[in-house]
């Protein structure tokens, strides 16, 4: 049976603890694995130390704790630890690459926007790099971030990707995915998916703008610079900018992402096309930041992180995203201010009007909690 | 099963570049037909479900559809990496391998 959706709802953690301490053999296995996936919500950490085989992964002190693991070309994960938090630098650059860019994807969020690490209470930040032979990704698999090595394994001509720990707004867009599924939880799959991916985006070019010390108007809004090979005719992987101009080469093709709601991709490819119709918030956000000025990450990135942690919801789509962010403009820096009217033409650029329909619920309700309840037959089927 | 043509596609990762070959299963040397044709017996691929699902949904991982033309029938899988058996994760490999090798080739 596929279990999915407890994971995307908000069902309270007294009751699957409840379930976790009382119910049959599956019953527990399901209710300790959807607290472990979703436990710890808009910031309420719940204690697993209760449950066998729950692991705690805060923070002693509640500090930047972080662990680099090196998978040595295999995949079994987290791998060996190389790299602790206060640990000298190694010898290995991925590694570096990777402490550095969780530790300054960690400074960003709290020091702009007070969050205390992925689930905002402190959660130790895991990255293994040297997964597999010839592995062209980077993922966050619910649990930590994971990088390959890109092309390694083929002759220097024939190479196209470098490492994914090259870009520090890898690491930030992973991280973030991290910061998504403890707050919004928006599911991965078409425009839900999107602007899943379009947050990463958002958030791991400001982690590079800031490292920079970039204004917008700095900043070139790449998204993995640094990633292709000279192999490639391309900048990087997706411009938030300009949408479809990243890179256009012979053998990998043309970057697909529309910038405008006209060119959406309707596609059941890529989980409804996440990573191409992100393109579509992505300039929508840039064009905000370009319109307040100054660092992006200040105001305009305000907005978006307020909407993630507190309006959006695991099925909203672009209109929602639109609507909220400007009401969350106008709740930070008042009705019809400079920073709501930067939203309003953010979306109108991209083809989403704002302000003219009433704003829709977006926390799960009952539904939520009945249709987990029936899953795990605790209540009569419909 | 009487395979005639193999179809890969991955889709999604971190660059949601796709990669994608059509395999017609004559025009493999034999060492790999008969390495690629007994994966998909020993798993028997007609019987497994269209769409392979894993626990939680991981972030930026590949997705993989493979349709298998045997006789007149058309038989699709579609399934995320984290979701993948290992011999279905042994055929892919094969698979990609091949996808990446003609993608380089093309000019």
């Amino acid at each position: 049976m596929h279990i999915y959706h407890p994971m995307n709802c908000i069902v309270p953690p007294h009751m699957l603890e409840e379930i976790a301490s009382r119910g049959t053999a599956a019953q527990r296995e399901l209710a300790i694995s959807t607290l472990k996936a979703s436990e710890q919500m808009r910031g309420q950490r719940r204690a697993l130390s209760d449950f066998a085989g729950a692991v705690s992964r805060v923070a002693a002190v509640g500090g930047k704790e972080r662990i680099v693991y090196d998978a040595r070309n295999g995949s079994s994960l987290p791998g060996t630890p190389v790299r602790k938090e206060g640990d000298g630098p190694s010898a290995d650059v991925a590694v570096n690459e990777a402490y550095d860019g969780s530790g300054a994807t960690f400074d960003l969020y709290k020091d702009i926007y007070n969050r205390n690490s992925i689930d905002n209470n402190g959660m130790r930040m895991d990255s293994t790099v040297h997964y597999r032979k010839g592995y062209d990704n980077a993922f966050w698999n619910g649990e930590q971030m994971v990088y390959g090595d890109g092309d390694e394994d083929l002759p220097v001509s024939d190479r196209l990707f470098n490492r994914f720990t090259i870009a520090i707004d890898i690491i930030g867009h992973e991280l973030t995915h991290g910061v998504t599924q403890f707050e919004a939880k928006l599911v991965y799959s078409y425009q839900a998916g999107a602007l899943n991916e379009s947050m990463s985006d958002v958030f791991g070019s400001l982690v590079k703008q800031r490292v920079l010390n970039h204004t917008a108007a700095q900043a070139d809004w790449i998204i993995g610079e640094g990633l292709f090979t000279p192999n490639v005719k391309g900048v990087g992987i997706r411009s938030m900018k300009e949408p479809g101009t990243a890179y256009n080469d012979p053998v990998l093709g043309r970057d697909p992402q529309p910038g405008h709601m006209k060119d959406y991709v309707n596609t059941s490819s890529d989980n409804g096309g996440v990573h191409i119709n992100s393109g579509i918030p992505n300039r929508a956000f840039y064009i905000t930041a370009m319109e307040l000025g100054g660092y992006a990450w200040e105001k305009a990135g305000q907005i978006w992180y307020v909407t993630l942690r507190d309006k959006l919801g695991s099925t909203s789509q672009f209109q929602d995203c639109a609507d909220l962010t400007y009401a969350v403009a106008a709740e930070l820096y008042g009705v019809n201010s400079l920073e709501q009217m930067a939203v309003k033409k953010g979306w109108a650029d991209v083809g989403i009007a704002v302000g003219d329909v009433p704003v829709p619920p977006t926390e799960p309700g009952e539904g939520c909690l009945a249709s987990f309840l029936r899953l795990i037959g605790a209540a009569p089927s419909k | 099963m009487n395979i005639r043509k193999i179809k890969f596609e991955r889709t999604g990762g971190f660059a949601g570049i796709r990669v994608a070959t059509e395999i017609e299963i004559e025009d493999l040397p034999e060492e790999q037909r008969n390495e690629i044709l007994e994966l998909l017996d020993d798993m028997d691929f007609e019987e497994l479900p269209a769409k392979l699902s894993g626990g939680l949904p991981v972030s930026d991982e590949f997705v993989y559809s493979i349709v298998v033309e045997a006789g007149e029938e058309e038989y699709q899988i579609v399934a995320g990496e984290s979701a993948l058996p290992q011999d279905l994760q042994s055929l892919i490999e094969l698979l990609e391998k091949q996808a990446k090798r003609r993608l380089r080739k093309k000019d």
